[in-house]
């Protein structure tokens, strides 16, 4: 089966093709990096217009560097949730017209199931990772998203929520700690650089919500604590602002292998995988790595251009709905909130009523 | 008003949903790490949000369904400082959701007040003080109704 992704759920425009076992014949992603750097940060409403200006042109190029037709391709896979409404419905409204003309089965994505199972992308020079396969403990990091979660197999309802961040994503404490530190946008690459010549035991940083027993993570408190600092003692310049870069990224990457190694402990896993902008951390890496080579356990990362945000994933975890012959409708609808059910507060039970699924999924012949 | 602790903020939290109507303009404002969203959530809650409240400066708006109607809690620290400000935070179509009967949330939004559609029922200013906690002032028509059921809720039952 090769399916058509596309993802327009935050600042990346996407549009790939992805056949059934998990081969990208092409991934376009027009990056608005350079368009956003200028203001430090993404803007999501300028990101919608460009996702309405590129989303024709990125549809085009994926089916050509696949060097396929429209009528070639057996489905329409699109990112319908979470985000910004305005931003997802420019991809759904596309999907839903290429479908419907091609005369194609469409179906929606919720970007968190995408990245826990892109994963499996197997991009051009790419081998498949050993020991791959389902369950796993995923790891989604990224810029709106921090969470842990049991992974039993590609779709929505095999997938359980275990904690996730209670105020800000690891993605944001950085991109905002860059902010206070003067660091241009994107903040995560240049702190990591700047990490790497600093020591992180010079400054004294409280590690996030290193709370033994608890899944939830919590990263506000440090931001705030960085910016503390710099509000007091100005922006350290050289060698102290490397020290202090190595003591944040420490801490910050530090609860999150911690945690992930006490999730894989307590679901009994053999496996992790991690997921989101924030994996190609080199820290969080070897962190993550190290401690799976310790306690024997397989740690599968996704290459770059899998981690971030992209079509392919989106494609691959709509070709595993097709594959359960799940389909959706015109009346696909975008949605700002996240399939997956939320755990609650104490890490007890669900979160208040169970959260609405896609539109009821049809079966396909 | 001084905020020493976190149970402090959580009950601030709770007059301010007392006072809170549908349509409703609220504003917080305050540097990186003031507290903003903490209080933010406790807001949430006290009105009735069941889903995790996080912070939502990536996503710029988030939803939540409360006892009051839908609250829409919104961040434009992203989209400060560009020149297209005004534009951008037009298209989030608060204003309209407003006049649906949304309690709208801001964050980063004392420049956009007019944007939002008119005045702010309640304005937070919170401040870092240091040992002391969080410094914070009510401003609007409806501070003294927040004033209010903040000394209620600390008298000794």
């Amino acid at each position: 089966m090769l399916v058509l992704g596309i993802e327009t759920s935050c600042d990346e425009t996407g549009a790939a093709v992805v056949s059934s076992d998990g081969t990208v014949l092409s991934d376009v992603v027009e990056s608005q990096v350079a368009l956003h750097a200028e203001w430090g940060g993404v803007v999501p409403e300028l990101a919608s217009r460009d996702h309405l200006r590129n989303t024709g042109p990125v549809v085009r190029e994926a089916l050509a560097k696949a060097g396929l037709r429209l009528d070639q391709v057996d489905a329409i896979a699109v990112t319908c949730r979470p985000g910004l409404v305005g931003a997802l419905l420019v991809g759904v409204q596309t999907a839903k017209g290429i479908a419907w003309g091609a005369g194609k089965p469409l179906v929606g994505v919720d970007h968190l199931v995408g990245h826990l199972v892109s994963v499996f992308l197997r991009r051009e020079g790419e081998t498949t990772q050993e020991g791959l396969g389902f369950p796993y403990v995923g790891l989604l990091v990224s810029g709106g998203h921090t969470a842990l979660y049991r992974v039993e197999g590609p779709c929505a309802d095999q997938i359980h929520e275990l904690g996730a961040t209670r105020d800000d994503a690891a993605g944001e404490a950085f991109d905002k700690v860059a902010k206070v530190l003067g660091l241009a946008y994107p903040g995560g690459p240049r702190i990591d650089r700047l990490a790497s010549e600093g020591d992180p035991l010079r400054v004294k940083l409280v590690p996030p919500m290193a709370r033994r027993g608890s899944l939830e993570f919590s990263f506000s408190g440090i931001k705030t604590e960085v910016a503390r600092r710099v509000a007091s003692g100005g922006v350290p310049q050289g060698d102290a602002l490397c020290d202090l870069c190595a003591s944040f990224q420490s801490a910050v990457t530090g609860v999150l292998a911690k945690k992930l190694f006490e999730a894989v402990e307590r679901e009994r896993m053999d496996r992790v995988v991690l997921g989101g902008g924030v994996s190609a951390n080199r820290e969080l890496r070897r962190r993550v790595e190290e401690l799976g080579r310790q306690k024997g356990i397989a740690t599968l990362v996704p290459s770059l251009a899998s981690a971030t945000d992209n079509a392919a994933m989106i494609a691959y975890a709509g070709i595993k709905r097709l594959e359960r012959g799940e389909v959706d409708g015109g009346d696909l609808v975008a949605t700002s909130e996240t399939v997956l059910e939320q755990l609650t507060r104490k890490g007890r039970g669900r979160r208040g009523s169970s959260p609405h699924a896609f539109s009821v999924p049809r079966r396909t012949e | 008003m001084l905020l020493p602790t976190r149970r402090h903020t959580v009950r601030l939290g709770h007059a301010l949903a007392a006072c809170t109507n549908p349509g409703d303009l609220l504003l917080l404002s305050g540097e990186l790490g003031a507290g903003k969203t903490f209080l933010a959530r406790a807001w949430a809650r006290a009105l009735g949000a069941r889903r995790r409240v996080t912070s939502p400066t990536f996503v710029l708006v988030n939803e939540y369904m409360t006892s009051k109607g839908l609250l829409l809690h919104a961040d434009l620290y992203r989209l400060r400082d560009t020149p297209t400000f005004e534009r951008d935070v037009l298209r989030l179509g608060l204003r309209e959701r407003r006049d649906e009967g949304a309690i709208v949330l801001v964050e980063w939004g004392d420049e956009a007040e007019r944007l939002l559609g008119g005045p702010a029922a309640i304005t937070v200013v919170l401040r870092f003080a240091g040992e002391r906690g969080r410094e914070v002032s009510l401003q609007g028509p409806r501070a003294q109704c927040v004033e209010v059921g903040v000394a209620v809720e600390q008298e000794p039952r």
